[in-house]
């Protein structure tokens, strides 16, 4: 299972996936203009390929104030 | 797929970690050479709220010259400002950078979460179109440039995304002569009213600031105003992010350039209709008869009369 979190809608999810994190957000209506990916604790690039026991986050770029 | 400068993995920009890190500082330093921000020895104050764009403006600002320090606002917003003011006291601390903080409540008498519910009680009586990003602007932008008084240059961190939502925001609402005003250097007046504003993250994306601060593992509190979804900003980001999807910052960066491309007319057409005056209330340079904060307090004042507050 992957563990996915979503920072905007403060949501955790777990699912299976195997595939691009490009791909997974798109599956899970996140934009991924407005998140950065942090696959196990580093920042990664939204092509990394990830497996079934990683942990991912999307987290929000948008700030304010 | 490889950096195009080493054969590191990619992870932004087709630029690894390190050059990537490398690429964010020299936006910001050829931001500030080309448009002038900042002299050698300039006495800067960094309007900062807590979030990755100030903190990271302050942290490369105090690396790249010697006369930095922090203003901070607190508008008393419960759980949100509270946290940021503590991050940003921390990271002062172990970047030995003096912090400066005021609040609403000694300025004004009370917090922004108070006059929100002032007039949220108003407007079932009435209807008064004040949203909470209105007050915020006018009080703050009123209190940064009061306490920006005495250094050469106010920083605000100003993004790629804020900018191109602004040009947008202000086409939308046929605000031509405020548009005049932007750029990475704010203002078209020559006379030196207020402490220029400098904005050296103009052509850094959120999602590239918020990436270098990651990076550089900032201690951030990472989240939004609770107020941002009420303003019509929210409405214009949501969309251009839309449109944006999958070209990284082709869109936002074409926005902001074709605008610097016309600004400079447009701040010559619009100089010479600016009349400064001086607000009859409180004295400050306005260009109108009653200053924006002046005028806010008045509605305020009329609003606690009528609720009897």
């Amino acid at each position: 299972m992957v563990k996915v979190y979503i920072e905007k809608d403060n949501k955790n999810i777990e699912l299976e996936f195997n595939g691009k994190i490009i791909d997974l957000a798109k599956s899970l209506n996140v934009n991924i203009e407005t998140v950065i990916c942090v696959l196990n604790e580093s920042v990664v690039n939204e092509n990394t390929n990830i497996k079934n026991s990683d942990n991912i986050q999307f987290l929000s770029v948008i700030s304010g104030g | 797929m490889k950096c195009k400068k080493c054969n590191n993995g990619v992870l932004i920009n087709d630029l690894c970690n390190d050059h990537f890190i490398e690429y964010f500082e020299n936006i910001v330093k050829k931001t500030i050479k080309e448009y002038n921000l900042i002299e050698k020895d300039d006495k800067i104050i960094v309007a900062t709220s807590g979030g990755k764009d100030s903190i990271t403006i302050l942290y490369l600002l105090n690396k790249f010259y010697n006369n930095v320090e922090a203003l901070c606002i607190d508008e008393g917003i419960k759980g949100y400002r509270s946290k940021t003011l503590l991050t940003l006291k921390q990271f002062c601390k172990e970047y030995n950078i003096k912090l400066n903080v005021y609040s609403y409540k000694k300025e004004f008498g009370h917090s922004l979460d108070y006059f929100m519910d002032l007039i949220s009680k108003y407007n079932k009586i009435k209807k008064l179109n004040i949203k909470p990003c209105t007050i915020c602007g006018i009080f703050r932008r009123y209190m940064i440039n009061k306490y920006s008084t005495g250094f050469d240059k106010s920083a605000t961190g100003h993004n790629l995304d804020d900018e191109s939502q602004a040009i947008l925001m202000n086409l939308l609402k046929n605000q031509i002569p405020i548009l005049a005003r932007f750029g990475p250097l704010t203002g078209i007046s020559n006379e030196n009213l207020f402490v220029p504003r400098i904005k050296p993250l103009y052509f850094l994306s959120e999602k590239e600031i918020l990436t270098y601060s990651y990076l550089k593992k900032f201690d951030l509190f990472y989240t939004e105003c609770p107020y941002v979804p009420q303003a019509f900003r929210a409405e214009v980001r949501d969309n251009l992010n839309e449109i944006s999807k999958s070209k990284t910052n082709e869109i936002k960066l074409n926005i902001v350039n074709n605008f610097l491309e016309i600004s400079k007319k447009l701040k010559s057409k619009y100089k010479d209709t600016i009349q400064i005056n001086y607000c009859t209330i409180c004295n400050i340079a306005t260009n109108k008869k009653i200053c924006n904060k002046c005028e806010l307090i008045e509605k305020i004042n009329m609003v606690k009369k009528e609720c009897k507050l």
